[in-house]
């Protein structure tokens, strides 16, 4: 606490001191809230040793650190880095709520903007907006024109702050088995943007072809909610409200049902992952993250394609994007905070984005990576999977969604996960009762206060 | 004498002095602040007294239905466990080949010794549905395929069959010693009054390693109660909308899931309150046949 | 007669055989698909023996976190904790066995009633009290808060309780004071259980994970079982490479166990002096 209150003073002073005026007008007194509205930069003059918490492994974490190295090697404000790998998300989100606690989370955390909701609500998270903003150090114009929207606006949610910077993100869109496709005789124009009704078509004709399910979800839960969102709905609202019981929520979830009895769709289950039923090709098509395309394996057997997610007719497209941002905290200094930002502000340019998505599978957070050499030899490779997803996802992201940063929403996520698939699959079999107790489940991670 | 008694009650603490004060700091003090915020009515900064979580608990159909599945699990797999641990090692203990015995035990205790994460992956393997080894087997004596992970009345026990698998390691270890360390005369003056295997286990074996086998069963029956990474690792996170769910899911969900700690602690408090009754009856009924 | 008893005997081996099968087989499964191939290791139906041996994915395995590093904290750790633990344990068990004070067995049941209580919801509070120590990413925090564990100190307790207190006695007359009965002769007599100890010390913090995470920040000062999550992502498992460091990380403690096992039982057959 008394580091907070340490902090909140200095941040206050500086605030006071600073030159320029308040720029948003009305300033709502947020308890714990010791965001100004504009700031003076930290004299950096001394050394700066930061640290940023988070779950990447492997590969990704390989790159992060090249991204790094490259930072504290070519910094002129004696700043150094370090990444921490807390273990998967779980791990890290637990070790993140326990630090929280203590006042002795890092500078950087890169976490799920649900998690953040509540780090925010405590006053545990850093608006960034007034390093963004400022003349000298600012990226304001690039925010704006560069960054993909839909990454940019999940990050800037809560009041209109910038509490943190897109990273380890992704969208998702269709794995097709081409080779098995056109034996069913249907080529790749007819899977391209194609209408829910037109998927079940196919996966019918797959199911009686192939004796294999046509379609499935990778993530029950994020097939839900962008149904529900083709609709105009979010799952749940910024304000806590549960949107599952309504009309449309019956319909679709009754397409599904119908799907999965016939045995034209499937749910991951035991599988875990549908990577693996697809890569033995024992499914047609699946929707899956784009982050995911590394863990299917063809083993030489069939032809691979992405497409875009399939819609109902008369809906809107929706897809979800997601993924971890990089969030600075309070429990640092004004010093290790500024070195936090300029840290992101150089991980997130053109060349590291680039770099990071293309050797990661994420996806860069700007536009212009597009035309970095980078971007543009993986595209050239016709082998390249990512070469095959990237297009499909960057016209994805022109309609991607984000679910509200409501507090809890990784629990309620995996409440509807396991009600969806209980449904479709029949453990659930009275429509009422699904939405009965999903508001329930539900309500618990939300609405208890 | 009284200032006998007192020398040796300051000597009883100070042999527990290490314990105590370990104790002290990382359970009893946490325990005691779990029981203080299960009460708190605020999810935020503050305290405010009240019952509310606790009302909220016990509306919670999730709460109960995990309450439900830990008090099944509770009550099958110790018993199953400690009872299968007690044939083996006593079978253990009969078997003349010293080498052989040697070899088996340390069989016996592999499942003990390996971490859940990967082996239970494993067991998902075995376990599958569709080309799991298990179903395979079954096969051969002409059952039809289970779906052990993802039908909800099969989910229950596969839990039950990994759970059981895991951990005979460490009641067979524990009984072997037990019975191991059993003095070897008794069996000598059993064998000369010609008394029968199955005799000599009920009447020596049996009473003389009561105290172990309460042991291994009390400290089963509570890790039964506190069942979680055996479900989780099994079954991948998942919970088949709540028909393998347990209380420490629950309470690690609202922990950190929901950052929700009153309500997390009212449900650890009520776990406890259960466990203590029922090792508590426990004990109290096994106490007049336990022999020391 | 004697054919009755050969069938018995028959009997007993294939059923002790069948289960030791049973046992093993899913840490054949662990091994056989750390050998094989990213697809093989999902490929339906799966394989029951490797197509080719992948031995490179331990080499892989292995570059994929400091599991050097990894392994000389963990044998640290666990060598302090084994030490710390059977000494802690030891002198509890025999005040609760031994000897006679006040509240003896009020403290026995809190004791018991502190295992009750699921540990994650102590993790916090116990976290926030390594901070405030400032113990972050020491060896201290990994090893004192485990330090003193009512499981063992039960079991040593119900085997100190097995041994006569005749001899306690006897000790007694003979001029020896509580602390060189425990040393001299308690000890040696419960050889079996204290090495007993020692294995289930050491495997728990072996394989301990969460605990070691949210005390440390540095890679320095990880431990074995925190490299396995190097291979499981939000996307997808290396399933091969997990299954490659689980073996690497179990190797060990099974040489260990099957090295002391003897010491338990000799040191059992030992301790049955009388009854």
């Amino acid at each position: 606490m008394k580091r907070k209150l340490f902090a909140s003073a200095m941040t206050g002073i500086l605030a006071v001191s600073a030159l320029t005026g308040c720029a948003s007008g009305e300033v709502t007194p947020n308890e714990g809230n010791k965001t100004p509205v504009a700031i003076e930069i930290p004299d950096m003059t001394e050394p700066t040793s930061i640290e940023m918490w988070h779950f990447m492994s492997g590969k990704q974490q390989e790159v992060l650190q090249s991204i790094i190295d490259e930072f504290n090697a070519t910094n002129n404000m004696n700043i150094t880095v370090s990444a921490v790998a807390q273990g998967k998300i779980p791990d890290l989100n637990k070790k993140v709520i326990a630090a929280e606690q203590s006042n002795t989370l890092p500078a950087i955390i890169n976490v799920y903007p649900d998690l953040a909701t509540g780090l925010i609500e405590k006053g545990a998270i850093y608006d960034i907006s007034s390093f963004a903003s400022h003349p000298e150090v600012g990226m304001e114009a690039e925010l704006k024109s560069d960054f993909v929207e839909a990454f940019i606006a999940e990050v800037s949610q809560w009041d209109g702050k910038l509490y943190g910077m897109p990273m380890t993100k992704s969208t998702e869109v269709i794995y097709v088995n081409k080779t098995l496709l056109e034996k069913i005789g249907y080529t790749e124009a007819d899977v391209q943007g194609m209408t829910m009704d037109k998927l079940a078509e196919i996966s019918k004709a797959a199911k009686e072809q192939l004796g294999i399910p046509g379609f499935g979800y990778d993530s029950g839960s994020n097939g839900f909610i962008s149904t529900l969102k083709m609709d105009g709905k979010n799952f749940v609202d910024l304000d806590g409200t549960i949107n599952v019981d309504n009309e449309w929520v019956r319909t679709f979830m009754d397409f599904y049902k119908e799907q999965v009895t016939n045995g034209y769709f499937r749910t991951p289950g035991e599988d875990g992952f549908l990577s693996g039923p697809f890569s033995n090709q024992q499914m047609l098509m699946y929707q899956g993250s784009t982050a995911g395309a590394s863990f299917i394996d063809t083993n030489g057997q069939f032809e691979l394609i992405a497409v875009e997610p399939a819609y109902f007719e008369g809906k809107d497209k929706a897809v979800i994007q997601q993924g971890g941002s990089l969030f600075v905290t309070t429990d640092v200094t004004p010093q290790e905070q500024f070195a936090a930002y300029e840290f992101i502000k150089f991980a997130t340019n053109t060349e590291n984005t680039a770099k990071f998505a293309t050797e990661t599978g994420y996806l860069p957070v700007r536009k212009s990576a597009a035309e970095t050499d980078i971007v543009k030899n993986i595209l050239a490779d016709p082998e390249a999977v990512y070469a095959k997803v990237y297009p499909v996802a960057q016209t994805a992201l022109g309609y991607a969604y984000y679910t509200p940063a409501v507090n809890n929403a990784q629990s309620a996520r995996s409440t509807i996960q396991e009600k969806f698939e209980a449904y479709v699959n029949g453990n659930i079999t009275d429509i009422e009762a699904f939405i009965q107790e999903s508001l329930a489940e539900v309500g618990t991670s939300i609405q208890r206060q | 004498m009284l200032n006998n008694k007192g020398k040796k009650s300051y000597k009883g603490y100070l042999y527990l002095l290490p314990a105590l004060l370990v104790l002290s700091v990382f359970v009893f003090y946490p325990i005691i602040n779990a029981i203080v915020f299960s009460f708190d009515e605020t999810k935020a900064v503050g305290y405010v007294f009240g019952f509310g979580s606790y009302k909220y608990l016990f509306e919670d159909k999730r709460f109960l239905q995990s309450l439900v599945n830990t008090v099944i699990y509770a009550a099958v797999v110790p018993a199953l466990s400690v009872g299968l641990s007690l044939m083996i090692a006593n079978t253990l203990a009969n078997l003349k080949n010293e080498k052989l015995k040697g070899v088996f035990q340390s069989i016996y205790f592999l499942p003990y010794v390996t971490s859940l994460v990967a082996i239970g992956v494993v067991w998902s393997w075995l376990f599958n549905g569709q080309y799991g080894i298990i179903n395979y087997l079954l096969g051969f004596i002409g059952i039809d395929p289970i779906n052990w992970l993802s039908d909800p009345n099969w989910a229950m026990p596969a839990l039950i069959i990994f759970s059981v698998w895991k951990s005979l390691a460490f009641n067979t270890l524990i009984l072997t010693t037990g019975i191991a360390s059993i003095n070897p005369q008794y069996y000598q003056a059993a064998k000369i009054d010609q008394a029968t295997n199955s005799t000599i286990f009920r009447k020596i074996t049996i009473p003389l390693v009561s105290p172990i086998i309460l042991y291994t069963y009390i400290i089963s029956l509570i890790a039964g109660f506190k069942v979680y990474t055996e479900v989780f690792v099994l079954f991948n996170g998942r919970t088949l909308d709540g028909r393998v769910s347990t209380v420490v899911m629950y309470i690690i969900d609202r922990f950190y899931g929901d950052q929700d700690f009153p309500l997390a602690f009212a449900a650890a408090v009520v776990l406890l309150l259960i466990i203590l009754t029922v090792t508590f009856v426990q004990r109290t009924i096994a106490r007049n046949k336990v022999h020391y | 007669m004697e054919k009755k008893m050969n069938i018995k005997v028959a009997l007993k081996y294939f059923l002790l055989t069948l289960f030791a099968i049973v046992t093993l087989f899913p840490f054949y499964w662990m091994m056989a698909s750390s050998l094989k191939t990213a697809f093989e290791v999902i490929q339906t139906p799966p394989t029951l023996v490797p197509n080719e041996f992948m031995w490179e994915n331990y080499g892989i395995a292995l570059t994929m976190a400091p599991f050097a590093r990894y392994f000389i904290n963990t044998v640290i750790v666990t060598a302090l904790s084994i030490v710390s633990s059977v000494i802690v344990a030891i002198l509890a068990a025999f005040a609760f066995s031994h000897l006679e004070f006040k509240g003896r067995d009020f403290i026995f049941s809190l004791f018991l009633a502190s295992m009750m209580i699921p540990g994650e919801v102590l993790i916090i509070t116990n976290f926030k009290t390594i901070s405030a120590l400032r113990w972050m990413d020491t060896y201290q925090a990994l090893v004192v808060p485990y330090m003193a564990n009512v499981l063992y100190i039960y079991m040593l307790r119900e085997f100190f309780l097995k041994i006569p207190k005749q001899l306690y006695f006897a000790a007694k007359v003979d001029g020896a004071n509580d602390w060189k009965f425990l040393w001299k002769i308690m000890v040696p007599m419960a050889k079996g259980s204290i090495i007993t100890i020692c294995i289930l010390v050491g495997i728990n913090s072996w394989n301990s994970f969460l605990w070691p995470l949210l005390v440390t920040n540095k890679e320095e000062m990880r431990l074995l079982s925190n490299g396995l999550t190097a291979f499981q992502s939000d996307a997808g498992n290396r399933y091969e490479l997990l299954m490659a460091a689980s073996t690497i990380i179990t190797i060990p403690v099974m040489v260990a166990y099957i090295f002391l096992h003897k010491k338990i039982m000799n040191g059992i057959t030992v301790g049955g002096v009388k009854g």
